[in-house]
Protein backbone atom coordinates (compact mmCIF):
# COMPACT_ATOMS: atom_id res chain seq x y z
CA UNK A 1 0.00 0.00 0.00
CA UNK A 2 2.80 2.38 0.97
CA UNK A 3 4.67 1.67 -2.25
CA UNK A 4 1.55 2.39 -4.35
CA UNK A 5 0.97 5.66 -2.56
CA UNK A 6 4.58 6.66 -3.13
CA UNK A 7 4.34 5.85 -6.84
CA UNK A 8 1.10 7.84 -7.14
CA UNK A 9 2.66 10.84 -5.38
CA UNK A 10 5.74 10.67 -7.64
CA UNK A 11 3.51 10.60 -10.73
CA UNK A 12 1.51 13.59 -9.49
CA UNK A 13 4.64 15.59 -8.71
CA UNK A 14 6.05 14.64 -12.11
CA UNK A 15 2.93 15.80 -13.93
CA UNK A 16 2.74 19.07 -11.99
CA UNK A 17 6.38 19.84 -12.72
CA UNK A 18 5.92 19.15 -16.43
CA UNK A 19 4.46 22.62 -17.20
CA UNK A 20 7.31 24.70 -15.71
CA UNK A 21 10.00 22.48 -17.24
CA UNK A 22 8.45 22.54 -20.68
CA UNK A 23 7.81 26.30 -20.66
CA UNK A 24 11.37 26.95 -19.49
CA UNK A 25 12.69 24.98 -22.46
CA UNK A 26 10.57 27.03 -24.86
CA UNK A 27 11.66 30.28 -23.20
CA UNK A 28 15.28 29.23 -23.51
CA UNK A 29 14.77 28.44 -27.18
CA UNK A 30 13.21 31.85 -27.81
CA UNK A 31 16.07 33.59 -25.98
CA UNK A 32 18.62 31.81 -28.16
CA UNK A 33 16.76 32.76 -31.31
CA UNK A 34 16.62 36.38 -30.11
CA UNK A 35 20.33 36.39 -29.39
CA UNK A 36 20.97 35.09 -32.90
CA UNK A 37 18.71 37.78 -34.35
CA UNK A 38 20.55 40.47 -32.39
CA UNK A 39 23.87 39.21 -33.72
CA UNK A 40 22.48 39.50 -37.25
CA UNK A 41 21.60 43.14 -36.62
CA UNK A 42 17.84 42.62 -36.41
CA UNK A 43 17.40 45.65 -34.14
CA UNK A 44 17.96 47.94 -37.08
CA UNK A 45 17.43 45.65 -40.09
CA UNK A 46 14.18 43.98 -39.03
CA UNK A 47 12.66 46.28 -36.42
CA UNK A 48 9.11 44.94 -36.78
CA UNK A 49 10.01 41.30 -36.22
CA UNK A 50 12.59 42.20 -33.55
CA UNK A 51 10.06 44.22 -31.53
CA UNK A 52 7.41 41.49 -31.85
CA UNK A 53 9.86 38.82 -30.70
CA UNK A 54 10.86 40.83 -27.62
CA UNK A 55 7.27 41.60 -26.67
CA UNK A 56 6.18 37.97 -27.04
CA UNK A 57 9.11 36.76 -24.95
CA UNK A 58 8.36 39.32 -22.25
CA UNK A 59 4.71 38.25 -22.19
CA UNK A 60 5.70 34.58 -22.07
CA UNK A 61 7.84 35.27 -18.99
CA UNK A 62 4.94 37.19 -17.43
CA UNK A 63 2.60 34.23 -18.02
CA UNK A 64 5.08 31.88 -16.36
CA UNK A 65 4.86 34.22 -13.37
CA UNK A 66 1.10 33.65 -13.32
CA UNK A 67 1.72 29.86 -13.65
CA UNK A 68 -0.17 29.92 -16.92
CA UNK A 69 2.28 27.60 -18.66
CA UNK A 70 0.18 26.77 -21.70
CA UNK A 71 -0.14 30.43 -22.70
CA UNK A 72 3.52 30.99 -21.84
CA UNK A 73 4.56 28.21 -24.24
CA UNK A 74 2.38 29.69 -26.97
CA UNK A 75 3.95 33.13 -26.63
CA UNK A 76 7.45 31.70 -26.32
CA UNK A 77 6.91 29.84 -29.60
CA UNK A 78 5.73 33.04 -31.25
CA UNK A 79 8.74 34.88 -29.88
CA UNK A 80 11.05 32.23 -31.31
CA UNK A 81 9.32 32.39 -34.69
CA UNK A 82 9.47 36.20 -34.84
CA UNK A 83 13.11 36.15 -33.81
CA UNK A 84 13.92 33.61 -36.52
CA UNK A 85 12.09 35.79 -39.06
CA UNK A 86 14.00 38.84 -37.82
CA UNK A 87 17.30 37.03 -38.22
CA UNK A 88 16.44 35.74 -41.69
CA UNK A 89 15.32 39.21 -42.81
CA UNK A 90 18.46 40.82 -41.42
CA UNK A 91 20.75 38.33 -43.08
CA UNK A 92 18.86 38.68 -46.34
CA UNK A 93 19.29 42.46 -46.10
CA UNK A 94 22.99 41.99 -45.60
CA UNK A 95 23.07 39.57 -48.50
CA UNK A 96 24.52 36.76 -46.43
CA UNK A 97 23.71 33.07 -46.17
CA UNK A 98 20.66 32.26 -44.03
CA UNK A 99 21.24 29.18 -41.90
CA UNK A 100 18.84 28.78 -39.00
CA UNK A 101 20.47 28.08 -35.69
CA UNK A 102 19.34 25.08 -33.70
CA UNK A 103 17.34 25.67 -30.56
CA UNK A 104 16.88 23.81 -27.33
CA UNK A 105 13.77 21.75 -27.11
CA UNK B 1 -26.19 39.87 4.26
CA UNK B 2 -28.25 42.05 1.87
CA UNK B 3 -25.66 44.87 1.55
CA UNK B 4 -23.02 42.28 0.75
CA UNK B 5 -25.20 40.80 -1.99
CA UNK B 6 -25.83 44.25 -3.45
CA UNK B 7 -22.12 45.05 -3.36
CA UNK B 8 -21.36 41.77 -5.13
CA UNK B 9 -23.92 42.52 -7.85
CA UNK B 10 -22.54 46.05 -8.31
CA UNK B 11 -19.00 44.74 -8.65
CA UNK B 12 -20.14 42.11 -11.16
CA UNK B 13 -21.97 44.76 -13.20
CA UNK B 14 -18.93 47.07 -13.19
CA UNK B 15 -16.76 44.17 -14.40
CA UNK B 16 -19.13 43.39 -17.27
CA UNK B 17 -19.35 47.01 -18.36
CA UNK B 18 -15.60 47.51 -18.24
CA UNK B 19 -15.03 44.24 -20.11
CA UNK B 20 -17.47 45.28 -22.82
CA UNK B 21 -15.87 48.70 -23.07
CA UNK B 22 -12.44 47.09 -23.43
CA UNK B 23 -13.74 44.81 -26.17
CA UNK B 24 -15.11 47.86 -27.99
CA UNK B 25 -11.78 49.65 -27.55
CA UNK B 26 -9.98 46.60 -28.92
CA UNK B 27 -12.21 46.68 -32.00
CA UNK B 28 -11.34 50.33 -32.62
CA UNK B 29 -7.62 49.66 -32.17
CA UNK B 30 -7.84 46.70 -34.50
CA UNK B 31 -9.27 49.01 -37.20
CA UNK B 32 -6.52 51.58 -36.56
CA UNK B 33 -3.85 48.88 -36.81
CA UNK B 34 -5.32 47.67 -40.08
CA UNK B 35 -5.37 51.24 -41.46
CA UNK B 36 -1.79 51.86 -40.35
CA UNK B 37 -0.71 48.62 -42.01
CA UNK B 38 -2.48 49.62 -45.23
CA UNK B 39 -0.80 53.03 -45.08
CA UNK B 40 2.58 51.31 -45.02
CA UNK B 41 3.36 51.39 -41.29
CA UNK B 42 5.39 48.21 -41.80
CA UNK B 43 7.92 50.47 -43.49
CA UNK B 44 7.36 53.78 -41.75
CA UNK B 45 6.60 52.74 -38.18
CA UNK B 46 7.52 49.06 -37.78
CA UNK B 47 8.22 49.29 -34.05
CA UNK B 48 4.95 51.03 -33.26
CA UNK B 49 3.03 48.66 -35.51
CA UNK B 50 4.58 45.62 -33.81
CA UNK B 51 3.81 47.05 -30.37
CA UNK B 52 0.22 47.82 -31.33
CA UNK B 53 -0.38 44.34 -32.74
CA UNK B 54 1.28 42.46 -29.89
CA UNK B 55 -0.39 44.42 -27.10
CA UNK B 56 -3.74 44.15 -28.84
CA UNK B 57 -3.31 40.37 -28.99
CA UNK B 58 -2.26 40.27 -25.31
CA UNK B 59 -5.20 42.47 -24.32
CA UNK B 60 -7.71 40.32 -26.18
CA UNK B 61 -6.17 37.16 -24.67
CA UNK B 62 -6.45 38.56 -21.15
CA UNK B 63 -10.05 39.62 -21.84
CA UNK B 64 -10.90 36.10 -22.94
CA UNK B 65 -9.45 34.82 -19.68
CA UNK B 66 -11.49 37.39 -17.73
CA UNK B 67 -8.51 39.43 -16.53
CA UNK B 68 -9.90 42.93 -17.12
CA UNK B 69 -7.13 44.66 -15.18
CA UNK B 70 -4.28 43.18 -17.20
CA UNK B 71 -6.30 43.53 -20.40
CA UNK B 72 -6.79 47.25 -19.75
CA UNK B 73 -3.02 47.80 -19.45
CA UNK B 74 -2.37 46.08 -22.78
CA UNK B 75 -5.27 47.79 -24.54
CA UNK B 76 -3.94 51.18 -23.36
CA UNK B 77 -0.45 50.41 -24.68
CA UNK B 78 -1.89 49.07 -27.95
CA UNK B 79 -4.00 52.21 -28.38
CA UNK B 80 -1.04 54.55 -27.92
CA UNK B 81 1.16 52.50 -30.27
CA UNK B 82 -1.58 52.28 -32.93
CA UNK B 83 -2.01 56.06 -32.83
CA UNK B 84 1.75 56.56 -33.25
CA UNK B 85 1.82 54.08 -36.13
CA UNK B 86 -1.10 55.82 -37.83
CA UNK B 87 0.49 59.23 -37.39
CA UNK B 88 3.87 58.07 -38.66
CA UNK B 89 2.38 56.26 -41.64
CA UNK B 90 0.28 59.20 -42.81
CA UNK B 91 2.79 60.11 -45.47
CA UNK B 92 4.03 56.73 -46.49
CA UNK B 93 1.01 55.45 -48.38
CA UNK B 94 1.55 54.93 -52.10
CA UNK B 95 1.38 58.13 -54.13
CA UNK B 96 0.00 58.55 -57.64
CA UNK B 97 2.07 59.88 -60.49
CA UNK B 98 1.44 60.20 -64.20
CA UNK B 99 3.83 58.43 -66.52
CA UNK B 100 3.92 58.17 -70.25
CA UNK B 101 3.84 54.79 -71.89
CA UNK B 102 3.34 53.94 -75.54
CA UNK B 103 -0.44 54.40 -75.42
CA UNK B 104 -0.38 57.76 -73.60
CA UNK B 105 -0.29 59.05 -70.02
CA UNK B 106 -1.38 56.61 -67.29
CA UNK B 107 -1.59 56.93 -63.50
CA UNK B 108 0.67 54.61 -61.50
CA UNK B 109 1.18 54.20 -57.77
CA UNK B 110 4.60 54.79 -56.25
CA UNK B 111 5.56 53.29 -52.89
CA UNK B 112 8.21 55.14 -50.83
CA UNK B 113 11.51 53.32 -50.46
CA UNK B 114 13.65 52.45 -47.45
CA UNK B 115 16.94 51.17 -48.85
CA UNK B 116 18.62 50.36 -45.56
CA UNK B 117 15.42 48.81 -44.11
CA UNK B 118 15.63 50.66 -40.80
CA UNK B 119 11.99 51.76 -40.90
CA UNK B 120 12.90 55.37 -41.72
CA UNK B 121 11.91 56.24 -45.28
CA UNK B 122 14.67 57.42 -47.59
CA UNK B 123 13.15 60.87 -48.08
CA UNK B 124 13.62 61.68 -44.39
CA UNK B 125 16.52 59.34 -43.67
CA UNK B 126 19.70 61.38 -43.36
CA UNK B 127 21.70 58.19 -43.98
CA UNK B 128 19.53 56.19 -46.41
CA UNK B 129 22.19 53.51 -46.94
CA UNK B 130 23.19 53.01 -43.31
CA UNK B 131 20.61 51.54 -40.96
CA UNK B 132 19.88 53.50 -37.77
CA UNK B 133 21.19 51.56 -34.75
CA UNK B 134 17.95 52.04 -32.78
CA UNK B 135 19.71 52.24 -29.46
CA UNK B 136 17.36 54.82 -28.00
CA UNK B 137 19.69 57.72 -28.83
CA UNK B 138 18.70 60.06 -31.67
CA UNK B 139 16.97 57.25 -33.52
CA UNK B 140 14.79 59.51 -35.69
CA UNK B 141 17.50 60.81 -38.04
CA UNK B 142 18.17 57.44 -39.64
CA UNK B 143 21.94 57.61 -38.96
CA UNK B 144 23.69 55.16 -36.65
CA UNK B 145 25.35 56.83 -33.66
CA UNK B 146 28.42 54.79 -32.92
CA UNK B 147 29.54 56.98 -30.02
CA UNK B 148 26.45 58.45 -28.37
CA UNK B 149 28.20 60.48 -25.69
CA UNK B 150 30.98 61.64 -27.99
CA UNK B 151 33.70 60.63 -25.56
CA UNK B 152 35.77 58.87 -28.21
CA UNK B 153 34.92 55.41 -26.89
CA UNK B 154 32.69 53.50 -29.29
CA UNK B 155 29.33 52.49 -27.83
CA UNK B 156 30.13 48.82 -28.41
CA UNK B 157 33.07 49.19 -25.99
CA UNK B 158 31.59 51.94 -23.84
CA UNK B 159 30.24 50.76 -20.52
CA UNK B 160 28.49 54.12 -20.15
CA UNK B 161 27.42 54.95 -23.74
CA UNK B 162 25.33 57.92 -22.63
CA UNK B 163 27.83 59.40 -20.15
CA UNK B 164 31.03 61.12 -21.14
CA UNK B 165 34.07 59.25 -19.87
CA UNK B 166 37.64 58.48 -20.93
CA UNK B 167 38.84 55.20 -22.42
CA UNK B 168 40.74 54.41 -19.20
CA UNK B 169 37.44 53.95 -17.39
CA UNK B 170 35.83 52.15 -20.36
CA UNK B 171 33.87 55.24 -21.29
CA UNK B 172 32.38 55.88 -17.86
CA UNK B 173 32.88 59.15 -15.99
CA UNK B 174 36.17 59.08 -14.03
CA UNK B 175 35.28 58.94 -10.40
CA UNK B 176 38.54 60.38 -9.19
CA UNK B 177 38.25 63.51 -11.38
CA UNK B 178 36.34 66.32 -9.71
CA UNK B 179 32.92 66.97 -11.26
CA UNK B 180 31.13 69.49 -9.08
CA UNK B 181 27.86 69.49 -11.04
CA UNK B 182 27.86 65.73 -11.56
CA UNK B 183 27.11 65.95 -15.28
CA UNK B 184 29.82 63.43 -16.20
CA UNK B 185 32.15 66.08 -17.62
CA UNK B 186 35.16 66.59 -15.32
CA UNK B 187 35.51 70.13 -14.03
CA UNK B 188 38.74 70.77 -15.92
CA UNK B 189 36.87 70.18 -19.21
CA UNK B 190 33.60 71.72 -18.05
CA UNK B 191 32.98 75.35 -19.03
CA UNK B 192 30.18 75.52 -16.49
CA UNK B 193 31.48 73.35 -13.65
CA UNK B 194 28.65 74.34 -11.35
CA UNK B 195 25.77 73.95 -13.83
CA UNK B 196 25.04 70.44 -15.10
CA UNK B 197 25.05 69.94 -18.86
CA UNK B 198 21.52 68.99 -20.01
CA UNK B 199 22.76 66.30 -22.40
CA UNK B 200 20.06 66.90 -24.98
CA UNK B 201 22.22 66.29 -28.01
CA UNK B 202 22.96 69.97 -28.53
CA UNK B 203 26.47 71.21 -27.67
CA UNK B 204 26.79 68.66 -24.91
CA UNK B 205 30.58 68.65 -24.83
CA UNK B 206 31.03 72.09 -23.25
CA UNK B 207 29.40 71.16 -19.96
CA UNK B 208 27.00 74.10 -20.03
CA UNK B 209 23.25 73.51 -20.11
CA UNK B 210 21.39 74.93 -23.07
CA UNK B 211 17.81 75.46 -21.91
CA UNK B 212 16.82 77.04 -25.23
CA UNK B 213 18.94 75.47 -27.97
CA UNK B 214 17.52 77.45 -30.86
CA UNK B 215 17.25 80.70 -28.90
CA UNK B 216 13.68 81.31 -30.01
CA UNK B 217 12.61 82.26 -26.51
CA UNK B 218 10.73 79.04 -25.90
CA UNK B 219 12.37 76.65 -23.43
CA UNK B 220 13.34 73.28 -24.91
CA UNK B 221 11.05 71.47 -22.49
CA UNK B 222 8.01 72.99 -24.24
CA UNK B 223 9.57 73.57 -27.66
CA UNK B 224 8.41 71.04 -30.24
CA UNK B 225 11.38 71.96 -32.43
CA UNK B 226 14.09 72.70 -29.85
CA UNK B 227 16.88 72.96 -32.43
CA UNK B 228 15.06 75.12 -35.00
CA UNK B 229 13.75 78.56 -34.12
CA UNK B 230 10.03 79.12 -34.47
CA UNK B 231 7.28 81.32 -33.03
CA UNK B 232 5.50 80.26 -29.82
CA UNK B 233 2.21 80.21 -31.76
CA UNK B 234 3.59 77.25 -33.71
CA UNK B 235 4.98 75.53 -30.57
CA UNK B 236 8.47 76.75 -31.33
CA UNK B 237 8.58 75.22 -34.81
CA UNK B 238 9.16 77.31 -37.91
CA UNK B 239 6.11 77.89 -40.04
CA UNK B 240 7.13 76.24 -43.25
CA UNK B 241 5.29 75.56 -46.47
CA UNK B 242 7.95 73.73 -48.45
CA UNK B 243 5.81 73.11 -51.52
CA UNK B 244 4.24 76.59 -51.47
CA UNK B 245 0.70 75.34 -51.85
CA UNK B 246 -0.65 77.55 -49.08
CA UNK B 247 -0.97 74.66 -46.63
CA UNK B 248 1.66 74.76 -43.89
CA UNK B 249 3.79 71.67 -43.49
CA UNK B 250 2.49 70.90 -40.01
CA UNK B 251 -0.93 70.07 -41.48
CA UNK B 252 0.20 69.22 -45.02
CA UNK B 253 0.12 65.47 -45.54
CA UNK B 254 2.36 65.86 -48.59
CA UNK B 255 4.67 68.73 -47.59
CA UNK B 256 6.85 68.32 -50.67
CA UNK B 257 4.12 68.05 -53.28
CA UNK B 258 1.87 71.07 -53.92
CA UNK B 259 -1.87 70.48 -53.62
CA UNK B 260 -3.54 70.80 -57.02
CA UNK B 261 -6.46 72.88 -55.68
CA UNK B 262 -9.01 71.44 -58.06
CA UNK B 263 -11.85 71.49 -55.55
CA UNK B 264 -11.37 67.83 -54.69
CA UNK B 265 -9.93 67.03 -51.23
CA UNK B 266 -7.85 70.21 -51.28
CA UNK B 267 -7.45 70.37 -47.50
CA UNK B 268 -4.97 67.52 -47.11
CA UNK B 269 -2.17 69.17 -49.08
CA UNK B 270 -1.71 66.22 -51.41
CA UNK B 271 -2.30 66.60 -55.14
CA UNK B 272 -5.03 64.35 -56.51
CA UNK B 273 -4.04 63.85 -60.07
CA UNK B 274 -6.79 61.33 -60.66
CA UNK B 275 -9.74 62.33 -58.47
CA UNK B 276 -12.03 59.53 -59.55
CA UNK B 277 -9.31 56.86 -59.60
CA UNK B 278 -10.28 55.68 -63.07
CA UNK B 279 -6.68 55.63 -64.26
CA UNK B 280 -7.11 58.66 -66.52
CA UNK B 281 -5.30 61.77 -65.22
CA UNK B 282 -7.59 64.70 -64.41
CA UNK B 283 -5.89 66.83 -67.05
CA UNK B 284 -7.19 64.47 -69.74
CA UNK B 285 -10.37 63.43 -67.96
CA UNK B 286 -13.53 65.14 -69.20
CA UNK B 287 -15.34 63.91 -66.09
CA UNK B 288 -12.59 64.11 -63.44
CA UNK B 289 -14.92 63.37 -60.53
CA UNK B 290 -16.79 60.46 -62.07
CA UNK B 291 -15.02 57.19 -62.84
CA UNK B 292 -15.15 56.51 -66.53
CA UNK B 293 -13.48 54.80 -69.46
CA UNK B 294 -10.75 55.85 -71.86
CA UNK B 295 -13.04 55.61 -74.91
CA UNK B 296 -15.21 58.37 -73.42
CA UNK B 297 -12.24 60.51 -72.24
CA UNK B 298 -12.80 59.45 -68.64
CA UNK B 299 -16.56 59.89 -68.55
CA UNK B 300 -18.81 57.12 -67.24
CA UNK B 301 -20.29 54.58 -69.60
CA UNK B 302 -23.94 55.64 -69.16
CA UNK B 303 -27.01 53.58 -69.92
CA UNK B 304 -29.86 56.12 -69.86
CA UNK B 305 -32.67 53.72 -70.70
CA UNK B 306 -31.35 50.97 -68.42
CA UNK B 307 -31.60 48.27 -71.07
CA UNK B 308 -28.09 46.99 -70.37
CA UNK B 309 -26.69 48.48 -73.59
CA UNK B 310 -24.46 51.52 -72.90
CA UNK B 311 -25.52 54.76 -74.60
CA UNK B 312 -22.41 54.83 -76.80
CA UNK B 313 -23.51 51.53 -78.40
CA UNK B 314 -27.25 52.19 -78.18
CA UNK B 315 -28.94 53.42 -81.36
CA UNK B 316 -31.97 54.34 -79.23
CA UNK B 317 -30.41 55.51 -75.93
CA UNK B 318 -33.71 56.80 -74.53
CA UNK B 319 -35.79 53.74 -75.34
CA UNK B 320 -35.17 50.35 -73.76
CA UNK B 321 -34.27 47.91 -76.46
CA UNK B 322 -32.54 44.68 -77.25
CA UNK B 323 -29.06 43.86 -78.44
CA UNK B 324 -30.24 42.40 -81.76
CA UNK B 325 -31.82 45.78 -82.64
CA UNK B 326 -28.70 47.73 -81.46
CA UNK B 327 -30.48 48.92 -78.34
CA UNK B 328 -33.71 49.86 -80.08
CA UNK B 329 -37.05 48.30 -79.17
CA UNK B 330 -37.95 45.09 -80.91
CA UNK B 331 -40.43 45.58 -83.75
CA UNK B 332 -43.78 43.87 -83.22
CA UNK B 333 -46.66 43.58 -85.71
CA UNK B 334 -49.37 45.02 -83.50
CA UNK B 335 -47.62 46.97 -80.73
CA UNK B 336 -44.79 49.46 -80.07
CA UNK B 337 -42.83 49.39 -76.80
CA UNK B 338 -42.21 52.92 -75.57
CA UNK B 339 -40.53 54.33 -72.45
CA UNK B 340 -43.78 54.65 -70.48
CA UNK B 341 -46.28 52.43 -72.26
CA UNK B 342 -46.90 49.61 -74.68
CA UNK B 343 -48.83 51.20 -77.48
CA UNK B 344 -51.24 48.95 -79.36
CA UNK B 345 -51.93 49.55 -83.04
CA UNK B 346 -55.38 47.95 -82.95
CA UNK B 347 -57.89 47.57 -80.16
CA UNK B 348 -58.71 44.40 -78.26
CA UNK B 349 -62.34 43.55 -78.92
CA UNK B 350 -64.89 42.14 -76.45
CA UNK B 351 -68.39 40.76 -76.89
CA UNK B 352 -70.96 43.50 -76.33
CA UNK B 353 -71.60 44.00 -72.60
CA UNK B 354 -69.24 41.13 -71.77
CA UNK B 355 -65.58 40.59 -70.79
CA UNK B 356 -65.12 37.83 -73.36
CA UNK B 357 -62.27 38.64 -75.80
CA UNK B 358 -63.13 38.09 -79.45
CA UNK B 359 -61.36 38.12 -82.77
CA UNK B 360 -57.99 36.96 -84.10
CA UNK B 361 -56.74 40.55 -84.10
CA UNK B 362 -57.26 40.73 -80.32
CA UNK B 363 -55.33 37.49 -79.82
CA UNK B 364 -52.48 38.83 -81.98
CA UNK B 365 -52.22 41.98 -79.83
CA UNK B 366 -52.18 39.94 -76.61
CA UNK B 367 -49.56 37.59 -78.12
CA UNK B 368 -47.32 40.57 -78.93
CA UNK B 369 -47.78 42.14 -75.46
CA UNK B 370 -46.81 38.80 -73.88
CA UNK B 371 -43.76 38.58 -76.13
CA UNK B 372 -42.79 42.20 -75.29
CA UNK B 373 -42.97 41.39 -71.58
CA UNK B 374 -40.66 38.41 -72.15
CA UNK B 375 -38.25 40.53 -74.25
CA UNK B 376 -38.13 43.40 -71.73
CA UNK B 377 -37.46 42.05 -68.24
CA UNK B 378 -36.72 45.62 -67.09
CA UNK B 379 -40.51 46.22 -67.19
CA UNK B 380 -41.36 45.33 -63.63
CA UNK B 381 -44.96 46.51 -63.46
CA UNK B 382 -47.47 46.86 -66.30
CA UNK B 383 -50.87 48.41 -65.65
CA UNK B 384 -53.65 46.99 -67.84
CA UNK B 385 -56.33 49.65 -68.05
CA UNK B 386 -59.90 49.10 -69.14
CA UNK B 387 -61.98 52.08 -70.42
CA UNK B 388 -65.57 52.34 -71.70
CA UNK B 389 -67.73 54.95 -73.40
CA UNK B 390 -70.49 56.78 -71.51
CA UNK B 391 -73.40 54.66 -72.64
CA UNK B 392 -75.14 52.85 -69.76
CA UNK B 393 -74.73 53.58 -66.05
CA UNK B 394 -71.38 54.71 -64.69
CA UNK B 395 -71.25 51.92 -62.10
CA UNK B 396 -71.99 49.15 -64.60
CA UNK B 397 -69.37 50.65 -66.95
CA UNK B 398 -66.83 50.68 -64.12
CA UNK B 399 -67.50 47.00 -63.31
CA UNK B 400 -67.38 46.02 -67.00
CA UNK B 401 -64.07 47.81 -67.58
CA UNK B 402 -62.59 46.10 -64.50
CA UNK B 403 -63.71 42.67 -65.73
CA UNK B 404 -62.29 43.38 -69.20
CA UNK B 405 -58.94 44.51 -67.82
CA UNK B 406 -58.82 41.35 -65.70
CA UNK B 407 -59.73 39.24 -68.75
CA UNK B 408 -56.74 40.68 -70.65
CA UNK B 409 -54.49 40.06 -67.64
CA UNK B 410 -55.71 36.45 -67.46
CA UNK B 411 -54.98 36.04 -71.17
CA UNK B 412 -51.43 37.29 -70.58
CA UNK B 413 -50.97 34.97 -67.58
CA UNK B 414 -51.97 32.09 -69.87
CA UNK B 415 -49.15 33.24 -72.15
CA UNK B 416 -46.67 32.81 -69.25
CA UNK B 417 -46.38 36.43 -68.11
CA UNK B 418 -45.64 36.62 -64.38
CA UNK B 419 -48.81 37.88 -62.59
CA UNK B 420 -46.59 39.81 -60.16
CA UNK B 421 -45.54 42.07 -63.06
CA UNK B 422 -49.12 43.14 -63.86
CA UNK B 423 -52.05 44.95 -62.34
CA UNK B 424 -55.54 45.27 -63.88
CA UNK B 425 -57.60 48.41 -63.28
CA UNK B 426 -60.97 49.37 -64.76
CA UNK B 427 -61.64 53.10 -65.07
CA UNK B 428 -65.13 52.91 -66.55
CA UNK B 429 -66.11 56.07 -68.41
CA UNK B 430 -63.97 58.37 -66.22
CA UNK B 431 -61.12 58.97 -68.69
CA UNK B 432 -62.51 59.57 -72.20
CA UNK B 433 -60.08 60.53 -74.95
CA UNK B 434 -62.72 61.54 -77.50
CA UNK B 435 -66.19 63.07 -77.52
CA UNK B 436 -68.79 60.56 -76.30
CA UNK B 437 -71.60 62.26 -78.29
CA UNK B 438 -70.41 60.79 -81.62
CA UNK B 439 -70.20 57.16 -82.64
CA UNK B 440 -66.53 57.54 -83.65
CA UNK B 441 -65.68 59.19 -80.35
CA UNK B 442 -67.41 56.45 -78.35
CA UNK B 443 -65.56 53.77 -80.34
CA UNK B 444 -62.25 55.46 -79.51
CA UNK B 445 -63.16 55.66 -75.82
CA UNK B 446 -63.83 51.92 -75.63
CA UNK B 447 -60.26 50.83 -75.28
CA UNK B 448 -57.57 48.87 -73.45
CA UNK B 449 -54.27 50.55 -72.58
CA UNK B 450 -51.01 49.19 -71.26
CA UNK B 451 -49.01 51.63 -69.05
CA UNK B 452 -45.49 50.84 -67.82
CA UNK B 453 -45.55 51.76 -64.11
CA UNK B 454 -42.07 50.55 -63.12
Amino acid sequence: MKTRLLALCSLAVGLLACGPVQSTAYLLDAEIQLQAARTAGAESLAPYEWTSANLYLEKAREEVGYSDYEVAVRFAEKAARSAADARAKSLAAKGRDVTPRGGVR
Amino acid sequence: MRPLLLLGCALLATGCVSGRQLMADAEVISTDVERARRNGAMQCAPVDLAQAEAHLEFGQGELNQGNSGRAAEHIELASAAAKRALEASRNCASKQVVVEDGSGPVVVKVTPSDRDGDGILDDVDQCPDEPEDMDGFQDQDGCPDLDNDGDGVLDSEDRCPLAYGPAETQGCPAVDMPDADGDGIPDHLDKCPNAAEDMDGFEDDDGCPDPDNDGDGLLDSVDKCPDVAGPPTNYGCPIVDADGDGINDDVDQCPNEPEDMDGFEDEDGCPDIDNDNDGIPDTLDKCPNEAGIAELQGCPDKDSDGDGIPDRLDACPDQPGIEAEKGCPKQYATIVVKQDKIEIKQQINFRSGSASITGKGSAAVIDDVAQAMADNPQIRKLRIEGHTDSQGSASSNLKLSQRRAEAVMLALIKRKVDPARMIAIGYGEEQPIEDNSTAAGRAANRRTEFTIVE
